[in-house]
């Protein structure tokens, strides 16, 4: 079974101008529908999170652009393939070719259980060593999104534990007091377009958002600092980042103006003349289609291509940090990780099934863990993993708004089953991503 | 007509048991009925959304193979550790907040209210 052909556009002029609910620099309009092939079935419609789609049975829709959160939902479900995405495939073969720059692909958990399927390949076939070797081969060095994951747990975590700490422990020292402004339940902040969402219509949600940044994020700051200074020693001004992802949002978020922060930093401490003008963390993002599309310009066959060998050390990643594609994954490698430091010991087994969500609309979860600081005493976590902003997230946000959100840690994720199942990736002509059991559509007057 | 014939045929009244608009209804609504029945099975028959399933199984796979080669959680990340070691000394430390936190969320309905039109 092959994969749908999905049709792309370059970025204009007016991409940039922000207005509306967009800052100016912000990339929008990354999915737009092509009026001439849209047959009006209405599917897009009952398949996007933010009713941004305007338009009814028989009749051309079209997006309203400051409602929409850029996930290509409609785009994977569309049956005609009448939605467009927007790419910037040109600018980063442009920038391969330059030997000035070191091109840096961060590459996302989901591709590797996807990209072959561009190929030809079912879905679900599991390539790491030989995509990373065509990627390679056509010219990019390597660090692994799958370890920004981790260092994103790392941070995630410990900031859960710290609010855990000042919330349900009472312990008010000083470090902690910034804490007093983030009350629990703790959400999640891996999912652009779940952060859109947030601030588009429930900006209440807002303090309640993990401050850490989603991994792609932190790979870009991390490669342009760390990496660049004391890894691999070159000019972080001749690094371009383009992280390879699943999704469509993640072309948003690295657009947005605030995430310049390896910039401010190397500025701040000296390692940048004094003229040179801001960069971003990240440069670019491909989607993963757009990623089998440039290896099909380069007459690259990752399924062909011989495995690499050696395992460098920007591509090491562990288990918890590749579950982050499926829905319930980022909760599952944060409980891992806050388990051993919380219990101070292993836990007997690191597979926690009861928060992966599958294709379950809503999983709740309560799990015992054992607590050092109060001698072993077990206290219980009451965890919630959304999967798919859509018919899920409202009635659980609501609870959060009154006060009476049972839980205390909230995994959101836009697309239903993960990132697995985003907007970038390979799109299966006869599948569709609703989850929800009997009714294909809800019924609604 | 005094007499009855043998042959003479009565037509029912037609509201006795069913109106021409209640039959109407009627198989309106099993028409849509075995619609949408129709196309669930079918939901079943083909599980349209088991390529969702079948991606997850290859994360999970992946995770399996991390766990065989002792990496089962990120903080047991040998690159991590030396990312925090050399560089960034601990998870939320100084260089942690600068580079890897965020410190803007916007409430974008506000931000359309400068804009052209209103949300």
């Amino acid at each position: 079974m092959g994969v749908q052909k999905i049709a792309t556009f370059s970025p204009s002029e007016k991409t940039f101008t922000g207005g509306g609910t967009f800052l100016p620099g912000e990339v929008k309009g990354i999915i737009r529908i092509n009026p001439n092939k849209c047959v009006g079935c209405d599917t897009c419609r009952h398949h996007c999170p933010a009713g941004a789609i305007k338009g009814s049975l028989g009749v051309t829709h079209h997006i309203e652009e400051d409602l929409c959160l850029s996930c290509g939902q409609c785009l994977v479900n569309c049956p005609f393939g009448a939605i467009e995405q927007m790419s910037f495939l040109d600018e980063v073969l442009s920038r391969l070719k330059d030997p000035d720059y070191t091109v840096v692909a961060i590459i996302a958990p989901a591709v590797r259980v996807a990209l072959a399927e561009e190929f030809g390949a079912p879905p679900g076939t599991l390539t790491v060593h030989r995509m990373h070797a065509a990627f390679k081969k056509a010219g990019f060095r390597i660090y692994e999104n799958n370890l920004a994951a981790d260092q994103t747990i790392m941070e995630e975590g410990y900031e859960f534990i710290a609010k855990v700490k000042y919330w349900l422990l009472g312990d008010k020292t000083p470090e902690l007091e910034k804490f007093a402004e983030h009350p629990l339940p703790h959400f999640t902040s891996c999912c652009p377009a779940w952060i859109r969402y947030a601030e588009l219509y429930w900006p209440d949600i807002l303090p309640h958002i993990s401050g850490a940044k989603s991994p792609q994020q932190m790979a870009g700051a991390t490669v342009k600092t760390w990496v660049a200074l004391r890894l691999w020693n070159i000019d972080p001004r001749k690094i371009y980042t383009v992280g390879i992802m699943p999704c469509t949002a993640k072309i948003y978020e690295a657009s947005r103006p605030e995430f310049k922060s390896a910039f401010y930093w190397l500025k701040e401490k000296g390692h940048l003349p004094e003229d040179t003008p801001p960069f971003p963390d990240v440069d670019a993002v491909l989607t993963t289609r757009d990623a089998a599309e440039l290896f099909r310009c380069l007459n690259i066959n990752p399924l062909n291509v011989s495995p690499e060998k050696e395992t460098d050390i920007t591509e090491v990643y562990t288990g918890g940090a590749t579950i982050f594609g499926n829905s319930g994954g980022v909760t599952e490698a944060a409980l891992r990780t806050a388990y051993c430091v919380l219990s101070g010991q292993e836990p007997s087994s690191w597979n926690i099934e009861a928060v992966r969500g599958h294709t379950t609309g809503v999983r709740t979860a309560k799990l015992a863990i054992p607590l050092k600081p109060l001698g072993g005493k077990k206290a219980n976590f009451h965890i919630c993993v959304v999967n798919g902003v859509k018919n899920h997230l409202e009635p659980i946000l609501e609870d959060v708004v009154i006060g009476k959100s049972p839980f205390h840690f909230i995994e959101v994720m836009n697309c239903p089953g993960g990132c697995i199942n985003g907007g970038g990736q390979p799109v299966n002509p006869m599948g569709t991503s609703w989850i929800d059991p009997l009714l294909p559509l809800p019924l609604k007057a | 007509m005094s007499e009855k014939l043998p042959f003479q045929y009565e037509e029912k009244p037609a509201s006795l048991l069913i109106s021409r608009r209640t039959f109407l209804k009627i198989t309106g609504v099993l028409t849509s009925v075995l619609a949408i029945g129709a196309y669930t099975v079918t939901d079943f028959v083909k599980k349209r959304n088991k390529y969702i399933k079948m991606r997850q199984k290859g994360l999970y796979k992946d995770d399996l193979r991390c766990q065989r080669n002792n990496l089962p959680a990120s903080h047991l990340n040998p690159t991590v550790e030396k990312f925090y070691r050399d560089f960034a000394e601990h998870p939320l430390s100084e260089t942690a907040h600068h580079l890897l936190h965020t410190h803007h969320y916007y409430v974008r309905g506000k931000l359309n209210m400068k804009g052209e039109r209103h949300g």
